[in-house]
This record gives C-alpha cells, structure tokens and sequence, in this order.
C-alpha cells in the first residue's frame, strides 16, 4: 500500500538546512577572524542561532498547527522569510537581530491572538465603529507628537521605543474595510479609507497612502465587481498622485531621482545607486555569505534588505525570494476563494492584497521599477511594528483558513463522504 | 578582510545555498500543487460544499427557466449581475438586489437594500427588523422582481418548514389500509373448472359461470376486487415532503411589490 507523503517535510528539511549551514557558515567566519577560542567565548552567538533557528522553525511549523488551527503551509513560508530577516540582520549588524528575534516572537503571539480572534469574534460588526475610531485616532498621533525620519511624520516615541501607528492601523483597516463592504455599506466606507488617506496625505507618508489606497480598491472591485467605479477610483489616485507630486518636495525629489539616479550620484540618488551596484556586484549567485560589504548601502536593515540578501547570495536566491511572496500570495488568495462568508473572503484577500502590494512597492522600489517609497519587506525587514503587524496579517488569514477547514470539515461529515 | 579559506569556503558554499532556495521554492510549489489536487479531490466528493441547499425557480424568464435549481451559499448576495453568489436574471431585479444569512436552527435572512423590494411567504421585507422577523424556511417563497424562487434547505441543517410544507402528514389525516381487503375464500369456485386438469368424473358438475370471480383476487395480476376500498385521494398530503421529488408550487399569488420606505440596514 502506498503510503501518502506529507508535503511539509521535505520543505521543512530543506529550510532546516538552509539555516544551520547560513548561520554555522557565520560562526566559522568569526572563528577565522578572532581564533576559535574568543569565537566559542565572545561570539558564540551564531553557533547558537545555527541551532535555535532552525529549531525555532521546526517547532513553529510543525508544533503550532497541533495547538491551534493554523495553516502550515503558511506558516511555513512565513517563517522562513522571518528566519531570512534575522540571517541578513545577524550578518550584517548583530544587535539589530536580536532584538528582532524578540519582535518575532512577539509577532507569533500576536499571530495566534489573530487567528483565534477571527475564530471567536467572527462577524466584527460591533467593533466596527471603535476600531474606526481608534485607527483615526493612531493616525492622527504622529502629527500631534510625532517626529519626521526621511520627509515623513509617521513615528511616535512610546517608553523610548519607537512605533509606527500605520502599521497597527493596517489591520483595522482590513477588518473595517471588509466588514464595512461585506454589509454593502458604501458611504462610511469612502469615508473611512478617505479619512485615513488624507491623514496619511498630511503626514507626507506616502507609501503607506499607497499601500491603503491599492488595498481598499482593490477590495471593492473583488466585494462590488464594478469595473466603472473601481477605474474611477484609480483615476481619483492617479490624480492624487500628481497633485502629491506638485504639493511634497520630497515626492518630486523621489521621482526624479527615480527617473535619473546618476544625475545626483552623492546625494539623493545615493541609495538607490548603492543598492543597484549591490545587487550587481552580486551576480547571479551572490560574493558569498559573510563576504562583501552590504553595510556600505544606506538603510541596509529595512527598506534595502533586498538588496543585502541579492548582493550575499545572488539574483537567483533573489528570485527565489520573489517566487516566495507569490507563493504566499497565491496561498492568500486560495484560503479568500474558500471563504464561506463574504466578510471571511474580503478580509483574506485584504490581508492578501497588503503583503503582496507591499512587498511589490518596497521590491520594485530597491530594483528602480518605480519610485522608492519608505515601506518594509514584509517579515525581512528591521522593524518590530512591521513584523508584528505582518504577523497579524498573516494570523487574520490562517483565522479564515481555519474557518474553512471547519466547514469543509461539517460538510464532509453531513454528506458522509472521507477521503 | 575576511581570510582567504573562509572566502574559498563561502564562495563554494554560496552555490549550495542557491540550490536549497531553489529546492525550497519548488518544495513550496509542490506543495501548493499538492494542496489544489486534494481541495480538487474533496470538491468533486462534496458538490454542494458551502451551500445550504438550493432556490427552485417557480417564475423566471427567458434566462432563468421555471424548475431550474440555484445553489444557495450560506451568505451572499442575489443579484442580477453575475458576480453576486445567487444570479437572478429577471427584469425588476438590480445589480445587488440584496444580502443573504443563513442561520442554522432559524432559517435565511433576507436584506433587501434601499430601492429594492423583496417578499418572503407574501410578505414585504421593509426593515432589518422585518428581516429578522420573517426569516426563509424550508420551502418559503422569496419574491424578487418578477422571479419566484422557492428554498429547499438540505436535510441535516436544523431549520424548520414553511407553512403548507409538510415534513409529514397531519396526525388527523386518514391512513390508507394496505394491503386492501381481499375477497372472501367463499367467492372461489370449489372445482377446477378445467376439464383437462382431471375433472372426472364427466358427471361432475361445471360450476355456473356466475359463480366466477368478477376480477382476479390476485393483485399481482394488477386486478384488484371491485370491493377493495382504495384510499381516497384526499387523503394524501397537497405537496409532497420532499423537496427532492420536486416541490410542487401552493397557491400562491404574486402581489406588486413596492420598494421599502426606509434604509433596511439602518441599524446602529
């Protein structure tokens, strides 16, 4: 009798491998830099991380669908693009990754509040209007006691840390967008993405502004199916766009750097230049992990860690990268197309839409597809409200995978059909 | 700088990590592959997957022809357009037309939206609290436009019949007896009255041939005796109990429908 294979393991090997080797690779470079006793003494972390990573993703995968109702194929993927984070930041500014294996650990709490969120509340209706409210609320702070980084206003200062509320208004304005369309409640819902954008507008953060933007359309062509309204919309952005552009200094300053980096090679065009030179002096397989200097590319541990991970290990790792986002993307799109409830299916596709827009304006900015906007790599980047906040997305969604399975599940059992 | 055998020994590893990306994606692919076959699989084993059960068409259109049978989500929208989750191609009826819950153990609610009438059972939906009160039940009648549609809820959701939809007979209802009476042994001839099955003595008196059975007491012969007394028809139920033998239609009248005064879903 053939015995049916689960798919998860050999994936599971694979990333187990991959791990151990990166990280025990990092830990010889320091045995070859400061002799193999102060490597063991002082800095015995990668020896550590060679061991705890891998296990970290093992247990993760594999243990957490056994206690809650979570999707592994999800988890999976989205724990080797957190574990690809912590590798980049590990090699490049060690303290950055440890403090970011902390916001990991976070975020796969908050995961697990998510997905047991969607499990129990279901319907969100009455959270509407408070999440409403206090997602206008966390938008308006940085205006009121914010600080601008790189043009925008976007950070608040919480107990000496920093936090970046448009990240947790992210999932609010999921929920709320999904629930609102799924009601077929129009006119609070322009409202709402109205407000936030315009909140956004004057915070000159406009990479977030997009991100919205994209989300809520695109939510509303999958709730309504009108392709009128939703290209009308489009338009409205365009112009939004341009009026952007005539109003921000900095926006004008993006494009043309965009259009001709060379033009202004020590200033604004720096980043841009440097990452593009990373990334080809990469080559298709990369200088070699612990070789090369990724460090000399401006903001290496958030908006260029693409570039970093092409320059170590080369445009073909690099593509693997992208294909992983599609992965997750497709699996995204495949738990909304098996939602049973209009608000299950809009919030997947919302959560779906964010990380895959957001990796495409982020990806496509460091590869001058388009301009640079300030916005993270999804689960890579440096950022703990990034991460959690991703976490939480990624928790929406298995929330609504988990929904599904108990249907098909209820549904098995009142036809009495087994596989 | 970093020494010349660990450049050696990272460049030669950089190809192996390129090859596990690759497998790591392919094994991710494979998976998802794997994955869409089984969702395929359980599909196909489980056709009506996600519905509740079915609206039978009573009235439609050209498009839409009495006795078709659309499958019912457990929420949704009925539209004309054909993004919505229930298509309903007549005239009177918008693009969304209105929203749709199933409840197990109440029945489906219907939300029309503003400017678009519907009725359940004859009844107008003009408010969220209409909705509420005069939910679908097995066998209720939903009015959209010029369509009359018809819900049969699939057995084993917990969901009630609508008036005039039997799950079984009233208790009061005459039972048919079966088998019917046959005739009495006394109505049979005593003699065969076949003479080449050895009737002899020739003396042997043939019976008359009023002394036969006017019919064949044997129902398999598909005659029954004229005095068997077959149920009468008014005893069976109007409508047949189930809805997978077809739901013949009550009597029912369509009335004009008006669209409602207020917003349905104007609720806090």
């Amino acid at each position: 009798m053939k015995l049916k294979r689960d798919p998860g393991k050999p994936l599971s090997r694979v990333v187990t491998a991959f791990y151990f080797l990166a990280f025990l690779l990092l830990f010889v470079r320091d045995c070859f830099l400061y002799g193999v006793g102060a490597a063991f003494l002082e800095h015995w972390q990668g020896l550590a991380l060679a061991f705890a990573v891998p296990l970290l993703n093992t247990a993760t995968t594999w243990l957490l669908p056994r206690l809650f109702p979570a999707d592994q194929l999800l988890l999976s993927l989205t724990n080797f693009l957190c574990a690809l984070g912590l590798l980049m930041l590990y090699r490049t500014s060690p303290a950055y990754a440890y403090q970011q294996a902390l916001y990991y650990f976070v975020g796969l709490v908050a995961m697990v509040i998510c997905i047991y969120l969607v499990r129990i509340v279901r319907s969100f209706r009455l959270l509407v209007w408070p999440m409403m409210l206090l997602s206008l609320g966390l938008l308006v702070l940085p205006l009121l006691i914010g600080e601008e980084i790189y043009g925008a206003t976007n950070w608040i200062r919480v107990g000496g840390m920093s936090l970046q509320p448009s990240e947790v208004v992210k999932l609010c304005l999921v929920i709320v967008i999904a629930r609102l369309m799924a009601d077929g409640r129009f006119l609070p819902w322009v409202l709402y993405a109205g407000a936030c954008l315009g909140v956004l507008m004057l915070q000159k953060d406009l990479g977030t502004a997009l991100l919205y933007f994209g989300t809520t359309l695109i939510i509303y062509y999958a709730a309504s199916g009108n392709l009128f309204i939703t290209g009308l919309g489009a338009a409205a952005g365009a112009g939004a766009a341009v009026a952007g552009y005539s109003m921000f200094s900095h926006v004008r300053r993006r494009v043309s750097v965009w259009l001709d980096p060379w033009k202004d090679y020590n200033d604004a065009g720096y980043q841009i230049i440097q990452s593009l030179m990373a990334i080809a002096s990469g080559g298709l397989f990369g200088v070699g992990l612990g070789l090369g200097s990724p460090t000399s590319i401006p903001v290496y541990h958030t908006d260029f860690i693409f570039a970093v991970i092409c320059e170590q290990f080369g445009l073909v790792f690099g593509l693997c990268v992208l294909l992983i986002y599609v992965a997750l993307v497709w699996r995204g799109a495949a738990v909304a197309m098996a939602a049973r409830t209009r608000f299950h299916a809009l919030l997947a596709m919302g959560c779906t839409v964010l990380l895959g827009l957001q990796t495409f304006v982020i990806i496509g900015g460091v590869l001058k597809l388009i301009p640079l906007t300030g916005v993270t790599m999804p689960f890579v980047s440096y950022g703990g409200t990034s991460l959690v906040s991703s976490l939480c997305l990624v928790g929406l969604l298995q929330g609504v995978s988990s929904l599904n399975e108990d249907g098909v599940r209820e549904d098995a059992r009142l036809a009495g059909y087994s596989d | 700088m970093a020494p010349l055998d660990f450049e050696i020994l990272s460049k030669l590893m950089r190809y192996v990590f390129t090859f596990l990306g690759v497998v790591i994606v392919w094994r991710s692919y494979a998976w998802l592959r794997k994955d869409r076959r089984a969702a395929t699989k359980r599909l196909k084993g489980l056709p009506d997957a996600g519905t509740i059960g079915f609206l039978t068409v009573l009235k439609g259109s050209s498009e839409l022809r009495e006795g078709d049978m659309i499958p019912v989500p457990g929420e949704g929208v009925l539209g004309f357009v054909r993004t919505c989750d229930v298509v309903v191609p007549v005239t009177d009826v918008v693009a969304q037309h209105l929203d749709f819950t199933f409840r197990n153990g109440k029945g489906l609610y219907i939300y029309p939206r503003r400017g678009c009438p519907a009725a359940v059972d004859g009844v107008t939906i003009d408010s969220r609290a209409d909705s509420r009160r005069y939910p679908m039940h097995h066998g209720s009648i939903l009015q959209v436009g010029e369509a009359l549609l018809q819900l049969g809820v699939f057995a084993g959701l917990d969901v009630e019949a609508a008036p005039g939809v039997w799950e079984d007979p009233p208790p009061d209802t005459p039972q048919p007896e079966y088998p019917p009476q046959l005739p009495q042994m006394d109505a049979y001839p005593q003699q065969s009255p076949y003479p080449q099955q050895g009737m002899y003595p020739p003396q042997a008196q043939l019976p008359q041939m009023d002394a036969y059975p006017q019919q064949s007491p044997y129902p398999q012969q598909g005659m029954y005796p004229p005095q068997a007394q077959l149920p009468q028809m008014g005893a069976y139920p109007q409508q047949s109990p189930y809805p997978q033998q077809g739901m013949y239609p009550p009597p029912y009248a369509p009335q004009p429908l008006t669209p409602p005064q207020r917003r349905p879903d104007d609720e806090a």
